[in-house]
Order: C-alpha cells, then structure tokens, then sequence
C-alpha cells in the first residue's frame, strides 16, 4: 500500500511516500530557514505563506523520488492536529484535494503519531509494544507509554517550555542563527559542561514532569550579567543541563513502568549528547533504545505516511471536512497533555 | 471550456461548475473554508458533470480577502490542477464583484476592506454597452481619506461596489457616486471573469500564491526600523 504523507505542521514543508508502513521511497523536506533567519524564529504568516508556495513542488518532488504518479497512490495521510494552525490548513488543503481528485482515501493524522511511528519505520524490527517514547522537539515535550497502535498513555509532559524551544531561545541570544539546536551543539562540544551550575527545576520531584522556564531564564540571565562570558561554555552548561533533566525522568519512568524498551523522537532526538548519554543509561539498566533514523527525526511527510498506515488499519479513512488544529488531543485515548491555559 | 470555479475568499464558500458562458451548477456553504470547500466539490459534481476529469480549467480568487480563506482555496486549486493535469486561472475578488454590474454614469470602483484604515481598490473602464472591462484601469491598495480623495475627482458619477460591509456607514449616503455591497461572490461574476481571463502556464500553477496576502506583524516590524 503506498502512502503519501504531507506535513506543513510548522516551518517544514514536507512530503514522503511509504510502502506498506515500513519503507520510505522518498522523503523531500522544504526548510524555511532563510525566511525566518532574520526574526530569530518562526513567523507563523511567513511560514504559511511559503507552503503555500513550495507545496505543489515538494509533492511532486517526493513522487518523482518514488519514481510513481497519483494514479500509484493508495491513500494520502496529513498532519491536521498539532503545530501552527495557518501552516497546517495548507497541508490539509492539498491532501484532501488529492483525495478527492484521485477518489483516494485521507487519513487525518496527529503530528505527535507521526513522531513515535518514526521509530518503526526504515528497519526490520517487531514493533516493540509497549515501551516508552521520550518525544522532545520545539513544540512538545513528553513522555508517553505506547500500548499499542494508536492507543498511548500520557507519563509525563513539561508544565511550560519544550525543550527545543529553549535551545532556540538561547540560540537567539547569542546570536547563533535559527533553528537553535545544531548551534547550540556545535558550539557546547567546544565548551565545559561543568562551567556554570544551571538549576534542573523538578529533577529530584517524585513526579514525571518536566518544567524548563528556569533553566531558560537561568541561562539567559547569565548571559545578560556577563557579556563577555564564554559562550562554549554556557551552550555546553546548558545542554547538560537539559540532558541531565530529560535521561533522569525518562529512566526514572522507565523504572517506575517496568518498561523496558525506550525510544526517543522528535527534533531533539538528533542532539548527539543526548544520545550517548541515554544509551548508557539504557545499557547500564538493560533497557533497549530506539533511535529513529536521522532523517526521520524533523518534522517530515514520510513519518506522516508511515504512522498514516498503520493507523488507517484500525480505523476507516477521514471524510473531506477535517479540519486543521493547533492542539488537540492525542491517540484514541484522546490524550490531553498541556496544562490548562491560565487565560481563558 | 469546462470550468471549476471555487472561491473562499469570504464568509461564504462557493463552489460552482461552468461549460462556456453557461453555469452547470453551484453551491455556497456559509462559514469556515477550511472544513467545507473540498466537500462542496465532492457533492457537486456528480450532480453537474460525471467526474473531477472532466474539468478543464479551474477559476480560483486570489484575493483580496480572508488571509486563511485565500490560502486554503488557492493550495486547495493548484493541488488539484497538478492532479488532473488542468490549467488554473487566478480571479480577483474585485473583478467578479465589479463584473456583473452595469453603469453608464462612470467607472465602477470594486474596494474592500483592508486593515489599518485601508482600501483595496480596483478600478474599472466601462464598455458602451455599461458593462466594466477586465483588466481594471488600477488597482492597489490606499488610505480610505486618499480613497475618498480619488472618489471626488472622479468624472461623472461612480459606481462603488463594496466586498462587505465596511465602509456602508461612511459612502452610503453620498450623492455624487452610487453604492452597493455585497457579503458574497456571485458564481456569475467568476464566469465572467474567468471567461475574460488567459490560463496560468503549468509552471505558474504550482507557484501560485493568493495576491494580497498583506506582510506579517514581524515582516513589518523589520521594515519601518
């Protein structure tokens, strides 16, 4: 069965087609740094108004790529929950008039999905249910049991920033160009991550949240007093510091769960440090750890069409009317996971 | 020529299916474009022609208008056009609202609201027969004071035909122009327009974007500091 996947969830325009759930045959992704470069983040009607633009090409990019036509398509899956509302209605906009052009079925599907499926897609496993899935990107970060296809339970979610967010955040201040991630550690693998002593807010709480808005403030504020301080070192000091917080709570999760198969996903997954250090942590418990492939750990249409199929398994095909939002709850379960907002 | 015509560039979405000048069929549905104009289609066609491959053309608005409306309805056609191997002609809000209108006292002014105290304005030559002529004469976007400037200088009496509601108040009761203002395209006006207009290359569908989309807050910000 082949797939395509579009997804315009944020600053990425992207598109992929998978075969039966597992192999990708294409994969183009659009990024949109240079349009955003100049404001230090993402403009949400700049970043609308360049789907709208690239679309078309980046869908028949990921076709040529797979060497098919529309007329070889089976489905076409889209992110239409979660990310920035004027970027995914142009996602959507196109795959419903894919589907109702080639009389295909759409599958609507939840951005976070397409982020766990990335695990499983592009290698020969057994799908590993149930184990624990650290999602962690610019917008999200949490921590979640997959039980099953489509059906996960939320553990854990940060009370205020994502951890990506914070990268970007530094990034900016220091000047480092956009998106934050790949500057920040670049920069910390020249730095001492013993440097400076950033807070870890809620490490030795007996919960499973996390809360970055200290640490965000901490590391700025130590910019701010001192101009001339190393910036190696405070990428470095910080980055442990988000390391520290995110390997303590996923292994302490992992424990309290009795999961022994953790995966991880999303932006950050592709942080290097992160890596290693929660490979050891697995390695010393004797937990298995999951990475997705490189290439699937951006936001990407592939990883769309991937989940897309095996959650078009359990349920029939969504009708024209879907419509795009911002947040929305995950999974069949109809999992909520950020806090109430305090402006009502 | 077998034409689609869609339109979601205000409260209302249409959806209407052409064979030359006449009008097979069309069907609006009031509110958000997003969850209803691919539907529309959908339940249209079959009632007007066999199936979406017998469209040849499609007509969309690329504004001026809703920014998300636009955005949905524009990716909604050159997605579609790019399926089906068909050209797309890119329609102006203000040629099919000023269209179907007949005056022979003046030119006819199409105008609709555009923030911060502004007008999109297009303006419009008449035929000796009253009908207006595509293209307008000129057309951007200017300050409603400047707007009405322009109103005054005007030769003869203007016909003003506003997309909404926003300025009724102030130009209504005017004397040396006539007013009317309409909350919805007319399936006839997009006809109209489309028949009087070429087709976008192949190469010009995929990069379409909706006219007008006004710059960013932040965009903006950059500009004036």
């Amino acid at each position: 069965m082949l797939i395509l996947g579009i997804d315009t969830s944020c600053d990425d325009t992207s598109a992929g087609v998978v075969e039966n759930g597992q192999d990708v045959l294409s994969n183009v992704i659009a990024s949109q740094y240079s349009a955003h470069e100049q404001f230090g983040g993402i403009v949400p009607m700049i970043a609308a108004r360049e789907h709208t633009k690239k679309i078309s090409y980046i869908i028949q990019a990921a076709l040529d790529k797979a060497q098919i036509t529309f007329a070889d398509l089976d489905a076409v899956a889209v992110s239409h929950h979660q990310g920035l509302l004027l970027s995914l209605v142009v996602g959507v906009s196109a795959a419903k008039s894919i589907a109702l052009a080639r009389d295909i079925p759409l599958i609507g599907m939840h951005h976070l999905e397409g982020h766990i499926y990335s695990n499983i897609m592009g290698r020969d496993l057994d799908l590993p249910f149930p184990f624990l899935c650290l999602t962690v990107a610019g917008g999200h970060t949490l921590l979640l049991k997959i039980v099953g296809h489509g059906r996960y339970e939320l553990l854990g979610f940060t009370r205020d920033d994502a951890a990506g967010e914070v990268f970007d955040k530094l990034a900016r201040r220091l000047g480092l160009g956009f998106p934050g991630g790949p500057a920040v550690e670049i920069l910390a693998a020249q730095g001492d991550p013993n440097a400076y002593e950033f807070p870890r807010p809620l490490l030795n709480q007996p919960n499973f949240e996390f809360s970055f808005s200290g640490l965000k403030t901490a590391v700025i504020q130590a910019v701010e007093r001192n101009p001339q301080a190393n910036p190696a070192d405070l990428c470095a000091s910080f980055q442990q510091a988000v390391i520290d917080l995110l390997v303590t709570k996923t292994m302490r999760v992992a424990k309290a769960q009795r999961l022994s198969r953790v995966a991880l996903a999303g932006g950050v997954a592709l942080n290097g440090p992160l890596r290693k250090a929660l490979q050891v942590e697995c390695d010393s418990a004797n937990y298995q750890l999951f990475f997705p492939p490189r290439q699937l750990c951006m936001d990407n249409g592939a990883m769309i069409a991937g989940a897309g199929y095996f959650l078009y398994k359990l349920r029939d095909s969504d009708p024209l009317t879907i419509e795009a939002r911002a947040n929305a709850p995950l999974g069949e379960l109809g999992i909520r996971y950020r806090p109430e907002s305090k402006y009502k | 020529m077998r034409v689609l015509l869609i339109d979601t560039s205000g409260p209302y979405s249409l959806a209407a299916v052409a064979e030359g000048n006449q009008l097979l069929g069309a069907c609006t549905a009031r509110g958000r474009p997003a969850a209803q104009i691919h539907e529309l289609i959908r339940r249209l066609l079959p009632t007007v022609i066999t199936s979406v491959d017998d469209i040849e053309h499609i007509g969309v608005t690329t504004g001026p208008g809703s920014w998300t409306g636009l955005n949905i309805g524009v990716t909604a056609a050159k997605v579609l056009a790019q399926v089906q191997q068909c050209s797309v002609i890119p329609v102006s809000a203000l040629d099919a609202l000023a269209i179907t209108q007949n005056w022979d006292k003046g030119r006819v002014w199409g105008i609709c609201k555009a923030h911060r105290k502004r007008v999109y304005f297009s303006v419009y030559g008449v035929s000796s027969t009253g009908r207006p002529e595509l293209p307008s004469v000129d057309s951007g976007v200017i300050a409603f004071d400047s707007f009405q400037n322009r109103l005054c200088q005007e030769v003869g009496t203007p016909l003003i035909v506003e997309y909404g509601q926003a300025f009724a108040t102030s130009l209504s009761n005017s004397e040396t122009h006539n007013y009317i203002s309409r909350e919805r395209l007319l399936p006839e006006g997009m006809l109209t327009a489309v028949n009087d207009l070429k087709p976008l290359q192949q190469e010009q569908v995929m990069a379409l974007v909706p006219d007008y989309m006004q710059p960013s807050l932040a965009e903006r910000d950059i500009k004036t500091s």
